[in-house]
């Protein structure tokens, strides 16, 4: 049983149709990506599998609960968690404070009290920002902004983490260091759904790859097969 | 940890000036002064958990001064309760009035953002104003209600008032600090940066927007209460000014809103100088002020006194300590983008 599954999912905006009945699983405990080029839907697929946007038609399954058309709030308190494309993060509160914002009420994953400093100071440290703790988000730049948000998203304790370009606009030791905490974190048993355009990223750390292209799946393997599937060139090269 | 215990020293000198001011100072048009100065103190930092936590600026919450100054008056009337100590005690009463009408205005109010909302809001005061004209029954129309008189008089009677006045803004800041520091501050905080991300890291946004908007109207409305009992007389246009609407933002915005000083700084200043204003000119110039100080604020000082004073002086003191301030990193990319 997959923790994910995505059924036949349909959503247009005005006269684009973005997605065009996609399907797909994510398997507990995989690092699974999901590429494709400009425009063929991902972030919209992130949006609907969080609850950001409701699809036409289709079926999204977490933990063997139909989740589509539930509210943002509702889908993060059963431990679906994303980040985007641009970080958005909180600019006028301290690191420390923005780690303490999340929150899954009504769940074992919720604190009887306040989270400490010290808790939200190890996150921070976690992904290399404690010397910033007491700084305001909006300062960071945009790479310790994806640090900061990764590590927000990941204190909440969820099984499925979907990452929207975590390499995206980000300088090489910052994208090293990325990969090796999405290891890391998997290692502890925290699943992720990975959208990115960095090839080297995505082949080295992926279990199980998806390809979209104009809104539709073309491909699903692993990362080998991806790499020779020829409808897979063509999607990226036809562009 | 020091910049704390500063502002905890400035708090407890501001409280004891202001205990002593009554008995020094016995000059009645002055303590009146203080007394409506007091009351702005209350309505601006009630305003600011609204406007200056959650982001939402409210242009209407004016309308509660007047619920509240008119529920007052008319339960007691309704219950005949005398102007007397006792009276005081209907102040809690008319602020919960306000409240439970608060909530459906702000949950329809609260289903929009930014400009709509502003918009809305100020139709809301407007809305009040019609009612409390045309409810004759309930309001006694453009005539007004008399509200009880104080069993007190001369030189004694702006002391319980000047008290009371006290007391009540200094609930509201310690309500507005208590929240500040709690999880729920954190969270109307986080919703004023960036609402829908707030949404899907697990917040209840709407329940807690709410709550600000209420807990707003619960301690404008008690404000109001206190100006019925003291100037003894309710009429729609001095229970629903737009005047108060303005004057609350423009006190949190020129003291710095989203702050627990700024909209107490604020009030200090401009409800003293719009009263010396109205005197001295006589006529409508205070608006000319009102409009004017607003330019000069989002202008010079767009994050208002207090915190630009604040960083000034701690820049300054950490420029004494090593000679060389680090260079702030600055943000590259903002954090805006909905959905993306
Ligand atoms: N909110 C929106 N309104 C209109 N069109 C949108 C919206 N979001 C996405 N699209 C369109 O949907 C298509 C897929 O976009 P997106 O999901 O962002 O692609 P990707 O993330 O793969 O680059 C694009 O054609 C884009 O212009
Ligand atoms: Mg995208």
């Amino acid at each position: 049983m997959p923790l994910l599954h995505v059924e036949r999912i349909a959503k247009s905006f005005g006269g684009i149709q973005a997605l065009r009945g996609c399907t797909f699983d994510v398997d507990q405990g995989s690092v699974t990506g999901l590429i494709g080029p400009n425009g063929s839907g991902k972030t919209t697929m992130f949006n609907v599998i969080t609850g950001y946007t409701h699809p036409e038609s289709g079926l999204v399954k977490y933990h063997d609960a139909t989740i589509q058309g539930q509210s943002p709030r509702t889908i993060f308190e059963r431990g679906l968690g994303r980040t985007f494309q641009a970080p958005r993060i909180f600019g006028r509160l301290s690191l420390v404070e923005n780690l303490k914002v999340p929150t899954r009420q009504g769940t074992s994953h919720e604190p009887s009290r306040h989270r400490s400093t010290e808790w939200a100071e190890e996150w921070l440290a976690f992904v290399g920002l404690a010397q910033h703790r007491q700084t305001m988000a909006g300062a960071l730049s945009y790479g310790q902004r994806k640090l900061l948000e990764f590590a927000i998203v990941l204190a909440a304790e969820p099984d499925l983490v979907l990452l929207d370009e975590p390499a995206g606009g980000v300088n090489p030791s910052m994208i090293e260091t990325m990969a090796h905490l999405i290891t890391e974190t998997n290692g502890r048993g925290v699943t992720f759904l990975v959208v990115e355009h960095n090839m080297g990223f995505v082949m080295s750390l992926c279990h199980h790859v998806v390809v979209m292209h104009q809104g539709q799946v073309i491909a699903d393997g692993s990362p080998d097969a991806i790499q020779s599937n020829p409808a897979v060139l063509d999607a990226y090269l036809g562009d | 940890m020091k910049r704390k215990r500063v502002q905890a020293a400035m708090m407890v000198a501001a409280v004891i000036v202001a205990a002593v001011f009554p008995l020094v100072v016995s000059n009645a048009a002055i303590d009146s002064v203080a007394i409506f100065t007091l009351m702005y103190v209350a309505m601006a930092s009630a305003w600011n958990i609204l406007g200056g936590f959650t982001g939402y600026v409210s242009l209407g919450h004016a309308s509660f001064f007047g619920v509240g100054a008119y529920a007052f008056t008319i339960l007691c009337h309704v219950w005949h309760v005398p102007g007397g100590w006792i009276t005081f005690a209907m102040l809690p009463v008319a602020g919960v009035v306000a409240a439970l009408i608060a909530i459906p205005f702000g949950w329809v109010a609260l289903r929009t953002r930014k400009h709509t909302f502003v918009v809305i809001t100020i139709a809301y005061l407007f809305i009040f104003q019609l009612l409390a004209y045309n409810l004759t029954g309930l309001t006694n129309g453009s005539a007004g209600l008399g509200s009880p008189i104080p069993s007190w008089t001369g030189s004694f009677f702006n002391i319980p008032f000047f008290y009371v006045a006290l007391a009540l803004a200094l609930i509201v800041i310690a309500v507005a600090a208590w929240i500040r520091s709690s999880r729920l501050g954190l969270h109307l905080l986080a919703i004023r940066d960036d609402e829908d991300r707030a949404l899907g890291l697990g917040i209840k946004t709407g329940r807690l927007k709410l709550s600000a908007f209420v807990i707003a109207a619960l301690f404008i409305a008690m404000a109001g209460a206190l100006y019925a009992y003291y100037i003894t007389y309710v009429y729609p246009p001095f229970a629903m000014n737009p005047l108060d609407d303005l004057a609350m933002a423009l006190m949190s915005f020129t003291g710095g809103v989203g702050t627990i000083a700024g909209p107490i700084i604020g009030a200090l200043l401009v409800e003293p100088s719009q009263q010396y204003f109205t005197v001295a000119f006589q006529s409508g110039l205070n608006l000319v002020t009102y409009g004017g100080l607003f330019l000069v604020v989002i202008l010079l000082i767009p994050r208002g006194l207090w915190p630009t004073l604040r960083d000034f002086v701690a820049s300054r003191q950490s420029r004494q300590r090593v000679p060389q301030a680090p260079a702030a990193e600055t943000s590259v990319l903002s954090s805006e983008g909905g959905g993306q």
